[in-house]
Formats: C-alpha cells, sequence, structure tokens
C-alpha cells in the first residue's frame, strides 16, 4: 500500500428521489497505485459513474471514506475539495463539456489558472500540450469549431495541462467513431506509460482491455477487480 | 378590440384544438419551468401595463375636466351673453317663447364680476366671485331635471344672499352670517340665506377655474349697484342660458344645430352665443387625448426595452431547446409548423401577460393620478384640476389589445426567424457560422431602404416633418450597408455606419429646430431609438476589445474573464440586453437633464418675463384697483395697468376657437422695460416690437405655447407673420391680429399681448385694466401691504420672480413624475436581466459543472455570473447616459430655449439612476448566481450526460 495513490474504503451513495432510496454505491472498497490504469466496466446503472464521481470529490458520499495520498478528500470543506481538484485532478468526459465561448487553448489553460500558474505560462503550457495531442494547429478555434475527435482530444489536453496526479475518463471514446477513438486510447496509453494514474470508466471492452487491471461492477458492487491479461 | 384578439388568436386556438403534436410541445413547454415561466409574463406583461396605464390617465384627465362640465354647467349647453343690463330684457323677450325641439329650457340670468368679505374682524377675502341674478323657480325647472340644477330654497330677497359651497367655505360663512360683496366702486352687506352645492346652474361659472365662487342676489341688486358706483369696473353682463334636449354630454350633441339657430334670432342684437359645454367636453377630450400621447410615447422606451426582452428570452430558448428542435424538424416537422408551435407557446405568454398587464396597467395609471392629484391641486385656480380617477372599459380593452398584440408580434416574427436553422448543427448544437458576405436578398433589400430613405429625407427637410426628418438619413445609413459589407471589410463599414447614424441622431432635433419643424414628444422618442439602435451596434461591434480591456483591468481575474466570456461570444443576446438598458437610462437620464437645463433658467426668465417690472398684480374686474392712484404711491416706480379678458381665438385655417386670455397694455408697458421676445421679427429692439403693437390694432406678440391644449414640447401654433382671429365671447366683436413677434413662455397666464386701442375697439365698455405690471423697491413688502389694504378691489399682489418660481417648481413635479413613470422601464431592465441570468444558470448547468469539476470554487461561479450581469448592465447605463448627456448638450446649441439656455448636469439624479439601476441589477442577479454556485459538479455532469 506504499505507492497506493488512491484508497476507497467501504464508499456508499444512495440516490433519493422522494420517499425512494436506491443504493448506487455499496461499500465499495479498491485501490490505485501510482502509473497504474484501472478501467471500470459493467451494464448501465451498475454505479460506474457513480463511483467515478464519488471518488473524485465530485459528489458527496453516504458512508466509507476516499483517500487521495492519504487525504480523505470527503473530510475537506467544499472548497478545499475543489482546489485539491485543480491541483491533483484531471477530467475527460464523454460529452467533451468544453466551455463553448472558450478556444481551444483557453479551454486548456483553464485548469492551470485555476492552480495559480502565471497567465502567460499557463498559456504556454497549454498550447504545448494542445501541440502534443497534435491541435496545435488549432489553439484558436472554438470547440464548436473541432470535430469531435479534435473536441475530445482538447479534453485530453486540458485534463493533462496541470500535470494532474490522477485523471478519471468517463466514456472517453463513447462518442466518436472507432477510427478517432483509437486515436484518442493510443494518446492515453502514451500518457499512462509515462506515469500518468488513469482511472477510466467504459463499457468497450477494447477501452477496458488497454488498463492493467479492470473493475467490474454490478448493483453497486465491485464484483472482480482483476488485472488484464495482456496478449503477448 | 376583442374581436382582433379573437382574430389574432384564432391560428393559434386552431393548432391547440386540431394539431395536437404541436399543442403537446407549446403547451408541456410553457408550463415545463412555472417559475421562468412567471417571469416571461412578468417581463412582458409591463408593455400591456405601460399601454393601459397611459390611457387610464387620460381618461382621468378628461372625466376630471369633464366633471367640471357637470359641476360648473349640468343643464347648460349653449350661453347667450350681451354686455350690459340693457340687453337683458330684449334677450329675455327673444328667447322666452323659443319653440326649438332640440332646446329643453332657457333661463335669464344677470352676471356681474366682484370681490367678495366677510363682515367684522379678521376679515376673509375672496377677490374673484360672480354676483348672479335669476328666478330660482325657473332656474329649477330647466333643462327639465332640477337635482341636476343644484338650486333650492326661493330667489334671495333683497339683502339677502345664497351662496355656493365653495365661497363659503373660502370665506369661512354659515347660513345666518353676512358677506360684504364689492363692485363698481360700492359694496352692499348681504345674508346669507342659503348654501348651494357646485353644481348645475348653481355651479354655472364661465371663467377657466375649477371652483364656483357664487353668490345668487335677488333681482335688481346688481342694476343697484352698478348704478350707485362710481368706480370703473367691467359692465354686468345679460345672459340666456340654454339648455339643449338630453343630458349633461347629451345635450351638449344639439350644439351644433341650436347655435346658428340662436344666432339667427339675435339678428341686430349685439350679442354672442356660446356653445359653452360642447367646448368644454372637446377640451376635456383633447387634454385626455394630449396626456394619454405624452405618456404613451414616453412608455414607449419601456415598450420597447419589453420586446427586447421578450425577444432575448425567445432567443435563449430558442438556444437552450436548440437540439431537440433540430431533432423534431429532422423527423420530419415542418418550418411552419415549429414556428406554430412556438409561436403557439409565445401566445400563451402573450394571452396571460396582457391579461394580467391590464390589471398592472389600472394600477399604475392610479399611482401615477394620484401623484399627479397633487401637482394639478395646487398653483394658481385657473390651472388646478381636482383630478378624479376614472377609467373607460374601452381604454383598458384597447391597452390590453396593444400589449397583447406586441408581444404576439414580437414573438411570431422571432418564431420565424428562430425557425431557419441548419438541421445538423442544431442537432449538434453547433452555432451557425457568422455569413462572410450578406445575401443577395438583403443587398437588394438594403438599397430598396436606402432608396425610402432618401425620399424621407429629402421630404423632412423639405417640410421639416420630424418623422421622415429623423429616419430618412438612418435608412439611407441602414440601406447601404449590405451593398457595402459585399465589397469591403464588414467591421470598418458597420462601424462606419452606426457612428454615422449615431451623430445624426445627436444633432437630429437642432437641425429640426433649425428647420423650424413642428417639435412633438415623439421626436424625441424616435431620436432615443436611432440613438440608442446605433450605440447599441457600434458597441457589439467593438464588444471584444472593450471585453479585452475590461479583463486588463481585472489583471486576469478567471470569475471576471468567464464572467465577460459569454457577454462578448453571445453578441446578438448581449446587444439586446445592451440596448434594454441603454433606452431606459437614456430617456430617464434625458428628461432628468432637460428638467435641469430648464430650472436652472429660473432666474434668467423671471427676468426675461418681468421686464422692468417687479410685482403682477391682480383685482377684481368688477371692482378693479385704480391704478392711476397706485402709480402715484411712494415706493412705486411704475405701473403698467393691464386689460386681461378670456377671449375665443381661432387661429388661420382652424375650425374651432380655443379659449384664451389676451392681454392689452399701453404706453406705461413699454416705458417701463417690455419682457425680452424670444422671437423679435422684423423690428431691431424688443422695445420696437412692443411698440408696434402699440401703434398698429392688428398685431400681436404671443409665446411658443399659444392656444397650445397638450403637454409636452410647445405646439407653435401660430408663428411670426401668421394671422389669428380674437372673438369677444360676451358680445361677439371679432378682431384678426398678425403675429408681429414671440414672447417668452407665458407663465403668469397673460396669454396674447395686444395693443389698448385693440383692446378697446374689441372688448368695449369691458375693456377695463383689472392688472398690472408694477416696479417698486421692495416687492415683497409691497405685496403683502398691497392685499392687505385692497380686499375691497380683490387685490392680489405677486412677486414675479416667486410666479415664476412656482410655475417652475410645478413643472418641475411634472418632470418628477414623468421620470417616475420612465423609471418603470427600469423594472423591466432589471427583471429582465433576472430572467436572463435564471435561463442562463439553466442553459450552462453543465458547464458549471465542468468548471466546478476542473476547480473552479463555488465563489468563481458566483462571481462569474455576476460579473457577467454587471457588465451588461453597466455598459447599457453608460451608453445611454453618455448618449443623454451629449444629446441633452446638443440642445444648447440652438436658441429654441432661449439664449440662456446652459448645459447642466443633476449629477445627484444621475447618481441615484446609475447606482440604483446597478445595485437592482445586482440584486436581481444574486439569486441566479447562488443558484449556480449550488450546483453540484456530479448532479450537473449526471445530468447533461
Amino acid at each position: 500500500m506504499d505507492d497506493a495513490l488512491l484508497v476507497a474504503e467501504g464508499v456508499r451513495k444512495v440516490y433519493r428521489t422522494g420517499a425512494e432510496e436506491v443504493e448506487a454505491l455499496r461499500a465499495v472498497d479498491f485501490t490505485v497505485h501510482e502509473g497504474e490504469w484501472v478501467s471500470v466496466m459493467g451494464p448501465s446503472g451498475s454505479g460506474k459513474t457513480t463511483l467515478l464521481n464519488c471518488c473524485s470529490g465530485l459528489d458527496d458520499i453516504d458512508g466509507g471514506r476516499v483517500l487521495l495520498d492519504g487525504v480523505d478528500l470527503h473530510g475537506l470543506s467544499d472548497g478545499q475539495r475543489t482546489r485539491n481538484r485543480a491541483s491533483a485532478m484531471g477530467f475527460i468526459f464523454q460529452a467533451y463539456n468544453l466551455i463553448p465561448v472558450f478556444s481551444a487553448v483557453e479551454n486548456v489553460e483553464l485548469p492551470l489558472l485555476l492552480a495559480g500558474v502565471d497567465a502567460k505560462e499557463a498559456r504556454r503550457r497549454a498550447a504545448e500540450t494542445l501541440e502534443r495531442v497534435g491541435l496545435g494547429h488549432r489553439l484558436r478555434h472554438r470547440p464548436t469549431e473541432l470535430s469531435g475527435g479534435e473536441q475530445q482530444r482538447v479534453t485530453v489536453a486540458r485534463a493533462l495541462a496541470g500535470k494532474p496526479r490522477v485523471v478519471w475518463a468517463d466514456e472517453p471514446t463513447g462518442a466518436l467513431d472507432s477510427e478517432t477513438a483509437s486515436t484518442v486510447m493510443e494518446l492515453l496509453r502514451d500518457l499512462n506509460r509515462e506515469g500518468l494514474t488513469l482511472i477510466v470508466v467504459t463499457h468497450d471492452e477494447g477501452v477496458g482491455a488497454s488498463a492493467h487491471r479492470l473493475i467490474r461492477m454490478r448493483d453497486g458492487r465491485i464484483v472482480s477487480d482483476e488485472p488484464v491479461a495482456k496478449a503477448s | 378590440m376583442v374581436p382582433v384578439v379573437v382574430l389574432c388568436s384564432l391560428p393559434f386556438l386552431a393548432i391547440l384544438a386540431f394539431r395536437p403534436v404541436l399543442r403537446r410541445l407549446a403547451v408541456r413547454n410553457a408550463v415545463r419551468r412555472p417559475r421562468e415561466s412567471l417571469l416571461v409574463v412578468l417581463g412582458s406583461l409591463l408593455g400591456t401595463a405601460i399601454m393601459t396605464g397611459s390611457f387610464v390617465v387620460g381618461d382621468t384627465f378628461d372625466a376630471s375636466i369633464r366633471a367640471g362640465a357637470y359641476e360648473q354647467l349640468g343643464p347648460v349647453d349653449v350661453i347667450v351673453s350681451a354686455s350690459g343690463l340693457d340687453a337683458a330684457a330684449d334677450l329675455d323677450e327673444r328667447f322666452r317663447d323659443l319653440d326649438d325641439p332640440e332646446v329643453d329650457g332657457v333661463l335669464p340670468m344677470t352676471l356681474a364680476r366682484a370681490a367678495s368679505a366677510t363682515v367684522g374682524e379678521p376679515r376673509r377675502a375672496e377677490p374673484q366671485v360672480q354676483l348672479l341674478e335669476t328666478d330660482f323657480g325657473r332656474a329649477r325647472d330647466f333643462g327639465g331635471d332640477a337635482s341636476a340644477t343644484g338650486i333650492s330654497g326661493a330667489t334671495p330677497a333683497p339683502g339677502e344672499a345664497a351662496v355656493t359651497d365653495d365661497l363659503a367655505r373660502a370665506l369661512g360663512v354659515r347660513v345666518g352670517d353676512e358677506i360684504e360683496v364689492f363692485a363698481y366702486g360700492t359694496s352692499s352687506v348681504l345674508r346669507v340665506t342659503g348654501v348651494l352645492p357646485r353644481l348645475g346652474v348653481a355651479g354655472f361659472w364661465r371663467g377657466p377655474e375649477s371652483t364656483s365662487n357664487n353668490v345668487f342676489v335677488a333681482p335688481g341688486t346688481i342694476a343697484r349697484l352698478a348704478g350707485d358706483g362710481e368706480g370703473a369696473g367691467e359692465p354686468p353682463q345679460s345672459l340666456v342660458l340654454v339648455s339643449n334636449r338630453g343630458d349633461v354630454e347629451g345635450g351638449a350633441e344639439a350644439t351644433d344645430t341650436v347655435v346658428p339657430a340662436l344666432e339667427r334670432r339675435l339678428a341686430g342684437v349685439e350679442a354672442n352665443v356660446d356653445g359653452i359645454k360642447q367646448r368644454v367636453l372637446d377640451n376635456a377630450e383633447a387634454a385626455g387625448e394630449s396626456l394619454t400621447q405624452l405618456y404613451t410615447a414616453l412608455g414607449t422606451f419601456a415598450v420597447f426595452a419589453g420586446i427586447l426582452l421578450l425577444v432575448n428570452i425567445f432567443f435563449m430558448l430558442a438556444d437552450e431547446r436548440k437540439s431537440e428542435l433540430g431533432m423534431l424538424r429532422a423527423v420530419g416537422l415542418r418550418r411552419r409548423a415549429l414556428v406554430g408551435a412556438f409561436a403557439t407557446e409565445g401566445w400563451c405568454y402573450a394571452l396571460v401577460s396582457s391579461v394580467v398587464g391590464t390589471f398592472v396597467g389600472l394600477g399604475l395609471g392610479r399611482l401615477i393620478m394620484a401623484a399627479a392629484g397633487r401637482i394639478f391641486s395646487s398653483g394658481p385656480d385657473e390651472f388646478r384640476l381636482t383630478l378624479r380617477w376614472d377609467f373607460e372599459w374601452s381604454s383598458v380593452v384597447l391597452g390590453m389589445t396593444i400589449g397583447f398584440l406586441i408581444a404576439l408580434v414580437t414573438v411570431v416574427v422571432t418564431s420565424f426567424w428562430l425557425s431557419r436553422f441548419n438541421i445538423i448543427q442544431a442537432i449538434r448544437d453547433i452555432d451557425e457560422p457568422p455569413r462572410r458576405r450578406p445575401r443577395r436578398r438583403a443587398f437588394y433589400g438594403g438599397l430598396a431602404l436606402a432608396v425610402i430613405g432618401l425620399l424621407m429625407s429629402g421630404a423632412g427637410f423639405g417640410s421639416g416633418a420630424f418623422a421622415p426628418l429623423v429616419l430618412g438619413p438612418p435608412f439611407v445609413l441602414l440601406g447601404i450597408g449590405p451593398a457595402l459589407a459585399r465589397n469591403l471589410p464588414r467591421s470598418p463599414v458597420v462601424t462606419a455606419l452606426a457612428a454615422g447614424t449615431l451623430l445624426w441622431g445627436v444633432i437630429c432635433v437642432p437641425v429640426a429646430i433649425a428647420l423650424d419643424a413642428q417639435l412633438d414628444v415623439f421626436i424625441f422618442v424616435l431620436q432615443g431609438l436611432v440613438l440608442v439602435a446605433s450605440a447599441v451596434v457600434l458597441v457589439a461591434q467593438h464588444q471584444s476589445a472593450i471585453g479585452h480591456l475590461v479583463g486588463r483591468l481585472a489583471q486576469g481575474s478567471l470569475a471576471v474573464r468567464l464572467g465577460l466570456a459569454y457577454p462578448l461570444a453571445r453578441r446578438f443576446r448581449t446587444s439586446m440586453t445592451l440596448g434594454m438598458f441603454a433606452l431606459v437610462v437614456f430617456i430617464l437620464v434625458y428628461v432628468s437633464v432637460l428638467s435641469a437645463m430648464f430650472n436652472a433658467q429660473t432666474d434668467e426668465f423671471a427676468a426675461e418675463v418681468s421686464g422692468g417690472f417687479d410685482v403682477l398684480v391682480d383685482s377684481s374686474p368688477g371692482n378693479p384697483v385704480d391704478f392711476g392712484q397706485l402709480a402715484g404711491e411712494p415706493g412705486v416706480r411704475a405701473v403698467a395697468p393691464f386689460v386681461t379678458r378670456a377671449t375665443e381665438v381661432t387661429p388661420d385655417g382652424a375650425d374651432e376657437p380655443t379659449f384664451w386670455p389676451m392681454t392689452a397694455f399701453d404706453e406705461a408697458f413699454v416705458e417701463g422695460g417690455v419682457p425680452t421676445l424670444e422671437d423679435r421679427g422684423a423690428y431691431a429692439t424688443d422695445a420696437d416690437a412692443y411698440r408696434a403693437v402699440l401703434d398698429d390694432p392688428g398685431l400681436a406678440i404671443v409665446d411658443d405655447f399659444f392656444l397650445s391644449r397638450g403637454a409636452g414640447p410647445p405646439e407653435e401654433v401660430v408663428d411670426v407673420g401668421e394671422s389669428f382671429t380674437v372673438r369677444d365671447p360676451v358680445s361677439g366683436a371679432e378682431r384678426t391680429f398678425t403675429v408681429a413677434a414671440i414672447g417668452p413662455g407665458d407663465v403668469l397666464g397673460s396669454g396674447g399681448f395686444i395693443g389698448i386701442g385693440a383692446a378697446r375697439e374689441l372688448f368695449g365698455d369691458a375693456a377695463v385694466p383689472t392688472r398690472a405690471y408694477v416696479a417698486v423697491d421692495d416687492p415683497d413688502a409691497f405685496a403683502r401691504e398691497f392685499q392687505a389694504r385692497t380686499i375691497e378691489n380683490g387685490g392680489k399682489a405677486d412677486p414675479i420672480v416667486d410666479l415664476v418660481d412656482e410655475a417652475f417648481a410645478q413643472q418641475n413635479q411634472f418632470f418628477v413624475l414623468m421620470r417616475g413613470y420612465l423609471a418603470l422601464g427600469l423594472v423591466i431592465g432589471v427583471a429582465g436581466i433576472g430572467v436572463i441570468m435564471v435561463r442562463a444558470v439553466r442553459e450552462r448547468r453543465r458547464q458549471v459543472g465542468v468548471l466546478r469539476a476542473l476547480g473552479f470554487e463555488a465563489k468563481a461561479v458566483r462571481s462569474s455570473f455576476v460579473v457577467e450581469s454587471m457588465f451588461v448592465a453597466i455598459e447599457g447605463v453608460l451608453v445611454g447616459m453618455v448618449l443623454a448627456l451629449v444629446t441633452a448638450y446638443s440642445m444648447t446649441l440652438t436658441d429654441q430655449f432661449g439664449e440662456g439656455f446652459g448645459f447642466v448636469v443633476p449629477w445627484g439624479t444621475i447618481v441615484l439612476v446609475v447606482v440604483g439601476t446597478i445595485l437592482f441589477t445586482l440584486l436581481a442577479t444574486a439569486s441566479p448566481a447562488r443558484a449556480a454556485a449550488r450546483i453540484r459538479p456530479a448532479v450537473a455532469l449526471r445530468i447533461a450526460d
């Protein structure tokens, strides 16, 4: 456990709609190590995205705890948790979720500015990161002027720009065609090889198979947590 | 009007009845978010409220003046009058057996002007009193409805008097008390035997005053006073009151038939027939219409602000539903059907808002009238009016219909506009790329508009008609825009054309004045719209540079950057909001600055009006002050006596006369120092112009407001060189005058000035001086002392400076009332920004979730929304304020308001408007900004994904 980056212990999450209660996470335990790529798979409604939300501190939990570098995320105030996200986490969403009124470079520099990086330095690093994901020529374009694959690459660049400890990805290729999806996956793979910790929620067996470990979920529980056997 | 609403609603009712899919779309979207729908309704109901409020204001004025017809005329529709008592018997003889199917009563009466006072110390006096003689029995039968005559009891016996409750109240007397009446240099003590209401014959009053200080005396009393007295005085009048068949208002309709019939009977007699009731009712209608027009014109700014808000909201709705609209089109919904669904939803809002707005408008009208009531119940009695809250249901329905149509046309046009989208881009929620070059259609449309603009400009410059003059040049500039933009870079073209239009907006009113155009309050409405529209286009064109500058000033604050990003990216929506604020602030600040500029003129204006004199002295026409004697008193440097008389004035080319006072002066006025003229016509000096009028009985001097019946800017009914006819309403004598010069604004109730010679020819024995300008060393002391010693003459003296101050104070109160009304537009602005921000939060829920996920703190999210609304509000306030100041300054470049009309900025009021607007905007934004800050990232992302 020495190199454990993220530890989830007995995490519970209950959604309440009126009198009805749905237990989305039922005492989930898992650990993610530094530099690891963990994929989370399972059928719809199994609790994958809820796991991502709760363990990244985006959502509150109803039981258990989540430690990031030994810090209990849910013991922090909202402001502290927000600052923690800004400095230590990156996010990639299926729907890209770029800010439409910002250009590609402005979207990417956003987490850097939030982390307090000087504006010029933030712009330089953002441009550099976009260059890295192959969008050096699209810096000033707004999201609506980019293709789906390009938008997702901007999202990846945004997630990476702040050099986070861990990147959470929710169906990163879900909205992409297979060719674009494989480009994005290749990019993530390269980044992981360079030491980036990745936690990817996916339906795609191919994406799942790219990980070091695969966690399978059903009805809010982890039903299996095993290393992925790599084809030789 | 109701059929119009029903007719316009038919297509939407048909959709609701026969198109279930469209019905579902429209109705479910309308009720989907009740709180936001409520805000949309609130934002759009103000159009109806303002229209209804304006109509109710007009109705109230109409009804209040009409009430005078009931109280001071009742069954009296027509008056036959002759000067002196000699004609009384002849008139009675000629009309006693009048057999006219349109007439149901004639009543002989004798009238003399007098002063009155209580007997014994301390004396209470009333300077303006009518002594009336008539047979009370005949008076009760007059018109067939005794209760409408106000007459009760027996005809007063010698030594007795029946007084109206107005006079009883003024003197503090009751039945059994004694009063003294003064006329023709003598007096008579009378015992009060009855107190009569101000109603019908009892309340009969010929002057412009709203109270009836009548003393009914025994037949023969006036003859005795006139015979015994040795003093001067306006001769008594022999009258025959005529009642037409029908009730108080219905009877007046027969006036046009009855008056010629009566005139035929008067052949050979020097007398006049006056259809007084019809005139009072016409005046009521004109005053009501004028006030309605003024308030409607001013309310136009708020209405336009409401339209911009509605367009903005519909664009936000369309943006929010872009994907679903695209999907609907993709699955086969035709564009027309989509317009139908959207417009039907808008129709629901329009219908609800117009109904609710009607009631809000009634309340608004009530509020304005409560405030106006205080203004109109002060000041000189001849200008006083007791406002009675009243309205016609037809006005209410009209207000509702106009409000409904404004909202409906806005939503239908916007729906057509919104339906033009690319299906794929809509489904993918991608913004439509801006066109590089204007369409060919825009090119040809623009050329057509430019030609129309050219024609309008030609007509405007040629005829001085203000609407084509103000709108022509902007149409030309707007029209050539597409042609230029097809061949030149868009930004410089738009900038140049907007700047040109803006410049024209600033100078168009001075140009209109220079071209002698007829000023109307609507010219300011058009000017405001041209100015604000061009300024908003200019600002929108350079919004990025402005945002960049603000961002730099904020030193890269992320909240500021994010707050600015949306208004800068959504230029159209930002422009709508900007225009909304700019319109409202423009007119508010403009009216405030004009008001301050007029107020600053008080001292100079007092000096202009008074010439070489200090005090205005008035006295009873029946027992006037001996001005020759006054001139010899110690401390009195000069006295200029005036003959002032209410007359019927008909400008050349007009059909109906207007009741207006005319004042005759003599040599003493010219020698003592005449008022400063605004336009001295062909004369070298002001004194030359007055002397010419004195020498030539066919000349007159009038002011810009002469014969103006409406509120707002002067109507300039007659100008130098133009003619009008004056008729004595008692004798029927007429004379035509030509305007020799234009004098300063008439705030002292003098009306037009003519020479004493002309007055003697026109008024005969009635040309008795009753008022005077007096030059004294100590005006205040003189005024106090004069009134105390001239009770018998109904003496009244006021320093001219005080009278001018009073008139300006009343004018200022009117401006304050207008500002209060205009501030309603701010309600639209503030409510609008609230609606827009609530929608913005909903629209950007997912983006806020992402920002929060990336590490944007809750308070930064809150700040970004506040920055966004404040940026637009402050920009709008600044645009409106600067435009108002520049435009007000441009008014000083003309001599329309006198040479001393200087630029004055009421900073206190402006700061109040600016700070108030910003503060309320902040309050309106607080709740949506807090809601945005409370968005939980996981929830926002989950909902979105």
